[in-house]
């Protein structure tokens, strides 16, 4: 047995048993719930800082972990696009990756813990790709706020999980995915910069920022 | 059945954004009152409150304001997202539409804290001194009455 399939078993395994944990689990897992939550948090942060310098540094990391989260959502996307379909790079381990059935195609129905069952491949998690990302941006700029939020990443990924319709895999590779993510969000800022500064300005002339 | 199906994602859309709309209100409250901007505040001042049967009063300040408002927008919603899937088992947004409806949300949430405090604190907040830019005015005057000061005022005088 594979190590993403002992660990799928592992922590799949933990479900099952008490039928209020599965249902605060399912929460977690929830398409909207971990990724507004997060958000939340950086609306927070981009009012919430009594210092106004440490407050636009806040303001800096947040419209970068927007931008992360963007693109990485949008790198899963094309990677999709890419490569999901029967006639997509047939025969290859491409296809077999981006193809991959959700682990309730696979192994039956009884690892789905109160959760309802995507019809699209399993491959990435498009939720870890945007959790990590927007997470990952912030932990670059503000390691408090930004463990947080990893903390958050990782609770939501794990439930996935836990409840069936990811294996750890998908999760890794979403991971991938965000850090490329973040990679070209700061890239994108340090190369327009000053667009950047503009935007900036503008915002702080409004009284919306720093 | 096309049109049903419409109908019904239309209503998930609005709801929603509805949602995230009342979260933000309650959030920008809450990081409003912790950072000091009083020109954000819907409830600027304190007031002291006898809870019955006690006969002690409390004073209630803007910090405890905005959290009890916190209480009453952000919980209800984040508690709505969290049994989404199982009150919708079919409603999902895809993710652009949900990220498009979550800015505009996000956007109309702060656009309305900017108006509704504005409106709430002009004659509360006067100062006319104040030098700050961005958002650290706010902590001195509200969001209309430093954009009306900077752009109105001043191109007027000049």
């Amino acid at each position: 047995m594979s190590l993403d399939l002992r660990l799928f078993s592992w922590i799949n395994g933990l479900g099952g048993h008490v039928p209020a944990l599965d249902r605060l689990v399912s929460g977690l897992a929830d398409d909207y719930f971990m990724i507004i939550a997060m958000c939340l948090v950086l609306v927070g942060m981009w009012f919430g800082t009594r210092e106004a310098a440490e407050r636009a540094r806040n303001q800096m990391a947040v419209l970068k972990a927007m931008a992360s989260l963007g693109i990485a959502s949008g790198f899963v996307a094309w990677a999709n696009v890419i490569f999901v379909g029967d006639n997509k790079f047939p025969g290859t381990s491409l296809h077999e990756i981006f193809n991959r059935s959700r682990p309730f195609v696979q192994l039956g129905p009884t690892v789905v813990h109160g959760f309802y069952q995507p019809t699209d491949p399993s491959f990435p998690s498009n939720l870890a790709a945007v959790v990590f990302g927007l997470a990952l941006a912030i932990w670059l700029m503000n390691k408090r706020w930004g463990t947080w939020l990893l903390g958050m990443a990782f609770v939501a990924c794990f439930a996935r999980v836990y409840v069936g319709i990811h294996y750890p895999s998908d999760i890794l590779g979403g991971f991938a995915f965000a850090v490329a993510g973040v990679a070209a969000a700061y890239f994108l800022f340090w190369a327009l910069s000053p667009l950047v500064k503009l935007l900036k300005w503008i915002l702080k002339a409004l009284y919306l920022a720093g | 059945m096309d049109q049903v199906i419409e109908t019904s994602k239309s209503v998930l859309s609005w709801e929603y954004s509805f949602l995230v709309f009342v979260a933000v209100l309650g959030v920008i409250q809450v990081a409003a009152a912790n950072s000091g901007l009083k020109g954000l505040l819907f409830a600027p001042g304190a007031v002291r409150i006898r809870f019955w049967p006690f006969r002690r009063r409390w004073t209630l300040t803007s910090i405890h304001f905005s959290y009890l408002f916190a209480a009453v927008t952000v919980l209800p919603a984040l508690g709505f997202f969290f049994v989404w899937n199982s009150h919708n088992a079919t409603g999902i947004i895809q993710g652009s539409e949900q990220a498009g409806l979550f800015v505009l949300s996000t956007a109309a949430g702060g656009i309305f804290s900017l108006f509704a405090s504005s409106f709430i604190n002009q004659w509360r907040l006067q100062s006319n001194k104040t030098r700050a830019q961005g958002l650290e005015a706010l902590k001195e005057v509200t969001w209309y009455q430093a954009v009306w000061r900077r752009w109105v005022r001043n191109s007027n005088e000049s």
